[in-house]
């Protein structure tokens, strides 16, 4: 997926060696993980509630320490789009957009025009956020990631809240960005159509502490759109995945 | 009827009060038409005395702002702080101004300095705990959100912590306002020796001299001017945060 991307910075390798992580009460969530993603590969990981593949992401994204094991993203500039839109209620779409770029002592309007573009939302700029509805808040959350030029795109359930139709309709643009830059990319999911649909391999992960269940790589050309759906590779793939998961017997 | 039923409350207590106090010698209770009847004859002494309580409260309540929202910044940032100076604080919200306000007339004088000074002692701690849970109320993925980008401490408060923190602040100053007035008319109970005419001083002054109608008519313009304070800091609090914060709209 890294093709159109060759202006960006490169996208990084990101290695987990023996990754251990415990909370203060003594729960064990990583025991020794280990993983690797290629350059501008899109990585989703899927598995069940509280197995502790959030806290994985927010490892990778230098919001949590590792208790123990090393976590190797090179230089890469970081990005994390949250569960919720997680936008600042008191700044229109374009200082949301641009927060990264302060905070950093940027300014780049120009950036920020071209992010906000990107996602469909120019004429939302001058816009507060509540004014817009879930799905584009959540667009707008997307181009927050995008403008500060992330080369690691880490992204938590960015859709779970969100209804089916919008959710269809951001996996195609979301989808598109990733081909069009490709970052190095690991997704949070629970929608195993999702990951077939966005990401070149798919983790299966149980837990606590974290295990891979299964990895497998995705064989369909990107980027992909709904009809991808009814393809019986997507078919067999999310079928692989509910069994590692063991998702067809309740908890 | 939602705007209807204060007025008919309004009314009915109005009738209730006017009917209790035609079996009442007036200088227990008067007639509202008497209240009514002072209000008018003393209104320039009474908008002067306003001015005065006025003046008193705000610069009390404008200090207490200062000092509670710096306080709470500091406490906020510091449990440590918080814990080693909470005792102080609450002294300040336990001890009754009244029994400050005597000491207050030693070191500071008869004046606007003591009102302005009780003014300031009963706000200062709403807006102080206020300033502290609101601070405290941040979002934590707000907060990742800053520190993926490397956000400084500063950066922080200000672009976030700070206006997270206002709806909370708000709440704090509404409640410091109406406190603020009661603080300095008790200031002026004790403090004021009538220059300038204040509203605390012609409360006590036309009760004592049995001059109930005109005690009313202060008290009436007290609560005037406590509604007058709060519904001002409200239309603030929605020109500045209403537009994305709903329950200031």
């Amino acid at each position: 997926m890294a093709e159109g991307a060759s202006e960006a910075a490169p996208a990084p390798r990101v290695r987990l060696d023996a990754v251990r992580f415990v909370w203060p009460s003594g729960e064990e969530i990583l025991s020794g993980l280990s993983l690797e993603l290629a350059p501008g590969q899109v990585v989703a990981l899927v598995g069940r509630s509280g197995c502790g593949k959030s806290t994985l992401l927010r490892l990778a994204a230098g919001l949590s320490t590792p208790t123990g094991g090393v976590i190797d993203v090179g230089d890469a500039r970081r990005a994390f789009v949250f569960q919720r839109p997680n936008l600042l209620p008191w700044r229109t779409v374009a200082e949301n957009v641009a927060l990264p770029l302060t905070l950093m002592g940027e300014q780049d309007p120009a950036a920020v025009a071209s992010a906000l573009a990107q996602v469909g939302l120019t004429d939302a700029a001058h816009k507060l956020p509540q004014a817009l509805s879930g799905g584009m808040q959540m667009r707008v959350s997307i181009a927050r990631a995008l403008v500060s030029q992330p080369t690691l795109l880490l992204l938590d359930e960015p859709f779970s809240a969100i209804d089916a139709l919008t959710r269809a309709r951001l996996h195609s643009e979301l989808g598109q960005i990733l081909d069009e830059r490709g970052l190095t990319t690991l997704l949070v999911t629970h929608d195993l159509h999702e990951a077939a649909l966005l990401a070149d391999r798919v983790i299966a992960l149980a837990g606590p502490p974290l295990r891979v269940l299964l990895d497998v790589p995705v064989s369909l050309p990107a980027p992909r759109g709904r009809r991808d759906l009814y393809d019986p590779r997507v078919g067999a793939l999310v079928h692989q995945l509910r069994a590692a998961l063991d998702l067809d017997t309740p908890p | 009827m939602s705007r209807a039923l204060p007025a008919l409350i309004g009314l009915v207590a109005l009738v209730l009060w006017a009917a209790l106090a035609a079996r009442l010698p007036e200088v227990l209770l008067p007639l509202p038409i008497e209240v009514g009847r002072a209000l008018l004859k003393q209104g320039p002494r009474l908008g002067e005395a306003s001015l005065t309580t006025a003046f008193a409260a705000l610069t009390g309540l404008g200090i207490a702002a200062v000092f509670g929202g710096a306080a709470g910044v500091l406490f906020a940032r510091s449990p440590a702080l918080e814990r080693a100076f909470a005792p102080y604080t609450l002294l300040l919200q336990t001890v009754p101004v009244m029994a400050i306000a005597p000491l207050l007339v030693v070191w500071l004088g008869y004046g606007l300095k003591v009102s302005v000074c009780t003014a300031a002692l009963v706000s200062f701690f709403p807006i102080l705990t206020a300033t502290v849970a609101g601070l405290r109320a941040t979002p934590p993925d707000q907060l990742d959100l800053l520190r993926l980008y490397g956000a400084t401490e500063a950066q922080t408060l200000w672009l976030l912590r700070l206006p997270s923190a206002a709806p909370f602040v708000f709440a704090g100053l509404r409640s410091s306002a109406g406190l603020g007035v009661i603080g300095a008319i008790v200031g002026e109970f004790v403090g004021s020796n009538g220059e300038p005419v204040s509203l605390g001083y012609l409360v006590l002054r036309s009760a004592r001299s049995a001059d109930t109608p005109l005690t009313f008519a202060a008290i009436v313009a007290s609560t005037a001017l406590a509604l007058t304070f709060y519904a001002t800091l409200r239309r603030v609090e929605t020109r500045l945060i209403g537009a994305w914060h709903p329950g200031a709209s």
